[in-house]
C-alpha cells in the first residue's frame, strides 16, 4: 500500500505544479476598477513671485538698458573676472590693452545705443549663488563706451592712464588674485547686450606680443526701474529680472497618502501676446523653464523638480519620472515644500519672457495631470465606517 | 507500524505544503470577494458525500462538522490530505482559460479518551482561500501626456485558517454532544502592479494586506438510534458568530523599495477594524444499514446579510452579501460490509453525492453565485487495520455568465491518509 500512497501525493504534486500564463477572464466583471485613473487639477495658485535671480557664474553677463512696453525698464550691469598669465618678460613694455566683448544677446530696441561705462572692481568677490540684487564695490569710470552697431565682436582698448597704473599688476604673477575686474554700467542704453564670457578676453599687447587673459567670473547685477504691466489673464514671467510665478496644486484633497503613476504639468503659454512688440523690438521668448518646489527654509536651495522647453503647441509640459517621484514623495509625506515656482534656468543670464494663461484661462489654464491606480482608497473614510 | 504512520503523514504534509505554494494564484476569481472563498473539509468520507458530514459516524474517519461525532473513538487517528483542482473559467466576453491549482486539505487528529465514549480532536485547516490573477494591456488616453501603454495586473493570495480543539462525549447510548474551540487567523494580501513602456512613469506595486483573527465556538448534538443491522443518525452542530479583529496596510513597491500607504486618522500607518461572521449552523441526519450501505444528508445555513466589516474588503458590503444555504448528501456502499476476509474490491467503499452552495458574496447586487457539483469517491483499505486512502473526486460549476459574471466549471481530485493506530495499550503478561 506504501506504493501507492506515494504514488498518489506525487501525482498531486506533479498536476499542481502545472500552471497556465496569466488570466484575463473576468475583466468585464472588474470593470472600471482594472483601469487606470488620470485626474487633472486646476492649479490653486498661479500669481508673479519676486524671485531675485541667481546671476553669478552664468556663461553670459548683461549689459545695458531697456524700457518695454510689456515689462518696463529695466537696467542691466555686468561684471567681468580675468585671470592669467602674463607671457612676456618682467620687463616688458605693455603698449596697449584691449577688452574683446563676444557679444551673443539682444533685448529692446536694436536701432537704440548700447552705451555703458567700464569700471574696475575693487573689492575681491565670489561668482558662485551671487544674486541679482548684489552691489560690488567699484572704482571711478575708466572709459564710456558706445556701441551703435550690433556686431558681434564689441572691442574697448583702455586708456592708456589705466595701463600706466596697471601695468605691474597685469604682468604680475598674482594677476588672478589682485585683479578682481571690470564692471560694466549701463550709460544710457537703450537695449541690453550679453556677453558670452568663453569668448570674451582681456588682451594685453607688449613687446614680446600679446597676452590673452580669460574671463574667471562673470555676474550680472539686474534693476527693475519699473513694474511690468501684463495684459489681464496673462501672468507675465521674465527671467534675470523676475517675475518668476509661484504656483500650488491641492494635492491632499484627491491624492492623500496613495500611489500615482505618474504626473504631467502643462503651462500654456500666449506666444502671440509675449512677442507683440514696437518695431524693431526684440524680446526673446522663454523657450526653456524649471519647475523648483521652494521649502520653508528660506536659506535652503529649492529643490529641482523638473524642466520644460516650450512646444511648437505653446505650453511647458513638465513630465518624467523625476517629476512623478517628486509628487510620490510629496503624497507620502516624505517631502515638503512651501509652494512651487516656474524659473528659467541658471546656466544662461537672459530677460527673456513669456506670457502665461492664469488660472481663469479655461482650457489653457495651468494643470496637473496625475495618472494613478483606480483603486484610491481614502483610509480615512474607511477607518471610520464600513467600506 | 508507527514508524510507517509518522513518515507516511510527514509525507503527506510536505506534500500538501508544496502543492499550496505551487498553486496559488490560479483560482476563482469569485474568491477576490470578502474574506475569500470559504473552504471547509469535513473528512474525506464527508466530502464525497456532498459534503454532508453533520450526522456521520464513523470508526475510520474523524469528522469535524460535528465535535459530537468525535465520542465514537476507539483508534488514535490521523489524517492529511491534499487536492488538486483544475478550473476552466468562462466570463461573458467569450474570455476562457483553464487554470490549475493544489490545495493543503487539512490535518487532523483525533485521540480516544474513552474508547467509544469520549475523544478528543484537533485539526488544522483553510478556512478562506485567496488566489486568482488577472491581468490586461491597454493604452490609456492620459491628455497631455499622450497614449500611454500599460499593463494592469490584480493578483490576490493568501486565506484565512482555522485551528480547531473539542471534545465529544457519548452520554448514553442514543445522545453525543460535543464542543470545540475554532481559532480563525491568516493573512490575506490583495496586489496590484501598474507596469508601463514609458521610462516617465512609475511601475508601481500596491500590495494590501489584511491580518485578521478571532476565537470561536462550536458545539454539536447526534441522536442515534440502531438496530440490528441499521443505524440513524439526527445530527445539528453549529459555530458561535465570531468578530475577526484585524488590522489592515496598503504598501507601494517601486522597484524594491517599500513603503507604506494610508495613514489613518489616528496617524497610524494601519488601520484596524473587524469583520463579523455570522452564525453557521447545519442539520442533517445519516442512515447506515448493514455495514453496506450509508446515506448522508446535511443543510448549511449562514446568513451572512448579517455580517458587517470596517476594514476594506473587496466587495464587503451590505448588498453584496447573501444568506447562504447549501444542503448536499450522497451514498456509500461497501460491498463486503464489515467482512475483513473478503476481497479488496469488495473492501473499497464506494462513494457518490452531490451538492447545491451559494456563495456568501456576490460581485452582483442581488445576484446568487450558485455552486453545483457532484461529488464522489473510494475509500481504500491498506494492509493496515484502521488506516484506508481515500480518493474523491468533484466535478462541477460555480456562477454563470449572465450580467458580466465567470462561470466556472471545476474538476477537483484529492488524496487522503487516514491512519488508525490502537495508542496507550497496557501490556499484559501471562
Amino acid at each position: 500500500m506504501r506504493p501507492i500512497c506515494c504514488y498518489l501525493l506525487s501525482s498531486l504534486l506533479f498536476l499542481a505544479a502545472c500552471t497556465d500564463p496569466t488570466s484575463d477572464v473576468g475583466l468585464d466583471l472588474l470593470g472600471e476598477s482594472v483601469n487606470l485613473h488620470v485626474k487633472t487639477l486646476l492649479s490653486t495658485s498661479f500669481s508673479p513671485s519676486s524671485l531675485v535671480d541667481i546671476t553669478g557664474a552664468a556663461p553670459r553677463v548683461l549689459v545695458g538698458a531697456a524700457d518695454d512696453p510689456l515689462t518696463g525698464q529695466i537696467e542691466a550691469s555686468g561684471f567681468l573676472d580675468f585671470a592669467g598669465q602674463f607671457s612676456g618678460a618682467p620687463s616688458d613694455a605693455i603698449s596697449a590693452v584691449q577688452l574683446r566683448l563676444a557679444r551673443n544677446y539682444d533685448y529692446g530696441d536694436t536701432t537704440g545705443v548700447l552705451q555703458f561705462s567700464l569700471h574696475q572692481v575693487l573689492a575681491e568677490w565670489d561668482q558662485s549663488g551671487l544674486k541679482a540684487n548684489t552691489a560690488l564695490t567699484i572704482g571711478p569710470e575708466i572709459i564710456n563706451v558706445n556701441v551703435t552697431t550690433r556686431d558681434t565682436l564689441i572691442t574697448v582698448d583702455l586708456p592708456l592712464s589705466w595701463i600706466d597704473a596697471n601695468e605691474n599688476l597685469l604682468r604680475s604673477d598674482n594677476f588672478g588674485s589682485e585683479f578682481y575686474g571690470f564692471a560694466f554700467l549701463d550709460n544710457g542704453s537703450e537695449q541690453v547686450a550679453g556677453f558670452n564670457s568663453a569668448s570674451t578676453t582681456l588682451v594685453a599687447t607688449s613687446t614680446a606680443g600679446p597676452t590673452t587673459f580669460t574671463v574667471s567670473s562673470t555676474y550680472t547685477k539686474i534693476d527693475r526701474k519699473t513694474e511690468p504691466d501684463p495684459p489681464d489673464d496673462l501672468v507675465l514671467f521674465q527671467d534675470g529680472a523676475g517675475p518668476a510665478i509661484s504656483l500650488d496644486f491641492n494635492l491632499n484633497a484627491y491624492f492623500f497618502d496613495q500611489s500615482i503613476n505618474g504626473a504631467v504639468l502643462t503651462f500654456s503659454a500666449d506666444t502671440i501676446a509675449s512677442q507683440d512688440t514696437p518695431a524693431n523690438f526684440v524680446r526673446p521668448l522663454s523657450d526653456r523653464l524649471q519647475l523648483v518646489a521652494v521649502t520653508s527654509d528660506q536659506e535652503a536651495p529649492a529643490i529641482l523638480v523638473g524642466e520644460a522647453v516650450l512646444s511648437d503647441d505653446g505650453k511647458y509640459r513638465f513630465s518624467g519620472q523625476d517629476l512623478s517621484v517628486f509628487f510620490q514623495s510629496l503624497i507620502l509625506g516624505k517631502l515638503e515644500y512651501e509652494y512651487l515656482e516656474l524659473r528659467a534656468p541658471v546656466i544662461n543670464n537672459s530677460l527673456n519672457t513669456v506670457l502665461l494663461y492664469g488660472m481663469t484661462a479655461g482650457d489653457l489654464s495651468p494643470r496637473a495631470t496625475f495618472i494613478s491606480p483606480q483603486v484610491i482608497i481614502d483610509w480615512r473614510n474607511v477607518s471610520s465606517g464600513k467600506s | 507500524m508507527r514508524k510507517f504512520s509518522s513518515c507516511a503523514i510527514l509525507t503527506a504534509l510536505i506534500l500538501a505544503t508544496a502543492v499550496q505554494g505551487q498553486g496559488q494564484d490560479d483560482g476563482s476569481l469569485y474568491s477576490r470577494y470578502g474574506i475569500g472563498e470559504l473552504i471547509s473539509f469535513a473528512s474525506s468520507q464527508a466530502q464525497a458525500l456532498g459534503g454532508a458530514g453533520v450526522g456521520l459516524f464513523s470508526y475510520d474517519y474523524m469528522n469535524f462538522s460535528n465535535p459530537a461525532t468525535w465520542s465514537r473513538q476507539t483508534l488514535v487517528r490521523v489524517a492529511a490530505g491534499a487536492q488538486f483542482n483544475r478550473l476552466h473559467a468562462q466570463d461573458a466576453g467569450g474570455r476562457s482559460e483553464r487554470l490549475i491549482r493544489g490545495n493543503f486539505n487539512a490535518l487532523q487528529i483525533g485521540v480516544p479518551l474513552l474508547s467509544t465514549r469520549l475523544g478528543l480532536g484537533a485539526s488544522y485547516e483553510p478556512y478562506s482561500r485567496i488566489n486568482y490573477e488577472v491581468s490586461t494591456t491597454g493604452t490609456l488616453a492620459a491628455g497631455a501626456a499622450g497614449e500611454l501603454p500599460h499593463q494592469i495586473h490584480l493578483e490576490g493570495s493568501g486565506g484565512l485558517h482555522q485551528a480547531r480543539i473539542g471534545l465529544g462525549v457519548r452520554l448514553s447510548r442514543w445522545v453525543s454532544l460535543g464542543a470545540s474551540a475554532d481559532f480563525i487567523f491568516g493573512i490575506t494580501e490583495e496586489e496590484r502592479r501598474a507596469t508601463f513602456d514609458s521610462a516617465d512613469l512609475l511601475n508601481t506595486r500596491l500590495v494590501r494586506s489584511s491580518r485578521l483573527s478571532g476565537l470561536t465556538s462550536s458545539a454539536g448534538i447526534a441522536l442515534s438510534f440502531s438496530g440490528e443491522e441499521y443505524e440513524i443518525s439526527i445530527a445539528a452542530s453549529g459555530t458561535l458568530p465570531v468578530t475577526l479583529k484585524g488590522t489592515q496596510a496598503l504598501t507601494l513597491g517601486e522597484g524594491l523599495d517599500l513603503d507604506t500607504l494610508g495613514i489613518s486618522i489616528t496617524g497610524e500607518k494601519t488601520i484596524r477594524g473587524n469583520v463579523k461572521v455570522p452564525l453557521r449552523t447545519r442539520g442533517g441526519l445519516s442512515l447506515r444499514y448493514q455495514n453496506r450501505w450509508l446515506l448522508s444528508a446535511e443543510v448549511r445555513h449562514e446568513p451572512w446579510s448579517s455580517a458587517s466589516n470596517t476594514l476594506y474588503l473587496t466587495g464587503f458590503n451590505l448588498h453584496d452579501l447573501r444568506d447562504r444555504i447549501r444542503y448536499g448528501g450522497g451514498v456509500e456502499f461497501i460491498p463486503a460490509g464489515a467482512a475483513i476476509q473478503a476481497s479488496y474490491l469488495r473492501r473499497i467503499a464506494y462513494r457518490v453525492g452531490f451538492y447545491r452552495d451559494n456563495l456568501y458574496i456576490s460581485p452582483v447586487d442581488g445576484t446568487d453565485i450558485a455552486v453545483t457539483a457532484i461529488t464522489g469517491g473510494l475509500g481504500l483499505p491498506t494492509l493496515f487495520f484502521g488506516t484506508r486512502v481515500d480518493i474523491t473526486f468533484e466535478v462541477g460549476t460555480r456562477g454563470s455568465t449572465n450580467q458580466n459574471l465567470i462561470r466556472d466549471r471545476f474538476i477537483g481530485v484529492s488524496a487522503t491518509l487516514n491512519v488508525g493506530e490502537r495508542w496507550f495499550v497496557k501490556r499484559r503478561l501471562g
